[in-house]
């Protein structure tokens, strides 16, 4: 089965990069959220089964976000996109269960890579081509 | 329409291949196609006078559009490659490593049919042969136009426009598909991402990009949207990032932050 991603980041151009990269690789399920007050709704509301947030985001940040997420389900596959030089955030948001992260702008294979760490996607896309 | 003579077809040839390395040999008809506008809205009666007159123009202003005239939609592999050279050659080397650990981020801003973004690609590979130390790099490629951009994602071009390349770059990136295709090696495809997008549409970039190429892009736009694009193209460079514009471009009118350090060449400080 299609995994459902939920892309969040307040760039708009971030978030194409993120979904051209995901279509690229054969996913095809995906909701978008532009802040961490919208990610932590459209959890709740689609319960995706990956989360790709970034930490910098007006109104609430990634952390802030993460955080709630966790806290409706322990379980959840966040994944932290973050720019260089962030690495005390990324430290932070490992300790509040955050599952991986990726630096921005995003390389294709890492990417793909780290989804690949926390999801099943070998039989439904051409990730491992 | 003004007839183009061969000796006007010649100077015109040769200037634009000395001072923009723009090949126009085999583009008799394109030359005398999209000049004839220009003679007929500034009045001109031959070729002879426009190329006059264009010398004579201090302000750059007839040059200009002359070049964009016969450049719109023309691209080529390593089109105005000391910038190329540039990355490879300066860009690079002057990065610490510590901030190359995390790969070089590369945005190609209009990158049409993909030229541009395949030759920065070659040229980091070539690099990295070389003994430069890059990890990884990543270009991000976007265009406004689906066709242009969907021609650039699949990769593949013919003999001809492969044959400006170098013997080894061809032989490295390259591999016949056709007797008259060729495709770019999934190695350097696997390191672009393609994304259709209008560089007006975000204005909240993020600093993630280690240089911007947006060359013959800026040509287009009025005073207003140029400054706008500088400012978008600053918000999305990291400290002491790169912006690359074409030749015959100029921001240095323009209200920004960059500090000029080459011909085309600006720097974020």
């Amino acid at each position: 089965m299609q995994p459902l991603f939920l892309v969040v980041d307040d760039a708009i151009f971030m978030r194409k990069m993120l979904l051209s990269i995901l279509q690229g690789a054969g996913f095809i399920k995906f909701v978008e959220a532009t802040n961490g007050n919208e990610a932590v709704e459209m959890y709740v509301l689609h319960r995706p089964d990956i989360v790709l947030l970034d930490i910098s985001m007006p109104i609430k940040n990634g952390l802030e976000a993460l955080t709630e997420i966790i806290d409706i389900n322990p379980d959840a596959k966040v994944i932290m996109c973050t720019a260089v030089g962030k690495s005390s955030s990324v430290m932070a948001a490992i300790e509040a269960g955050a599952v991986d992260f990726i630096m921005k702008p995003f390389d294709r294979k890492k990417l793909i890579g780290a989804i690949g760490r926390h999801v099943d996607i070998t039989e439904n896309t051409d990730a491992n081509a | 329409m003004i007839p183009l003579t061969d000796t006007e077809f010649r100077e015109i040839v040769v200037y634009v291949r000395e001072k923009y390395g723009i090949d126009l040999r085999i583009k008799r008809v394109l030359v005398e196609n999209r000049l004839a506008g220009l003679l007929t809205k500034n009045k001109y009666t031959s070729f002879t006078e426009l190329f006059l007159k264009m010398q004579g123009d201090y302000t750059g202003n007839i040059e200009r559009e002359v070049l964009s005239r016969l450049t719109t939609n023309y691209t080529f592999f390593m089109r105005e490659k000391t910038h190329f050279q540039y990355v490879v050659g300066n860009i690079l080397p002057e990065m610490p490593k510590t901030a190359l650990q995390n790969g070089y981020a590369a945005w190609c801003a209009g990158c049409a049919t993909g030229q541009e973004c395949y030759s920065l690609a070659m040229s980091l590979e070539e690099f990295r042969r070389g003994g430069g130390y890059l990890p990884n790099y990543s270009v991000l490629a976007t265009d406004i136009s689906q066709k242009a951009l969907k021609t650039a994602s699949v990769g593949e071009f013919s003999a001809e426009e492969i044959d400006s390349l170098p013997e080894k770059y061809r032989q490295r990136y390259w591999k016949q598909v056709s007797e008259a295709k060729y495709k770019i090696s999934k190695n350097i495809r696997s390191n672009i991402t393609f994304v259709l997008h209008n560089i007006f549409d975000a204005t909240d970039q993020k600093k993630i990009f280690d240089s911007i190429m947006c060359r013959n892009v800026l040509i287009y736009f009025d005073s207003a949207s140029r400054n706008a694009a500088c400012e978008i193209f600053y918000a999305s460079l990291k400290p002491n990032g790169y912006l690359l514009l074409g030749h015959t471009e100029t921001i240095l009118n323009l209200k920004h932050k960059f500090k000029y350090v080459a011909p085309a060449v600006y720097k974020k400080l």
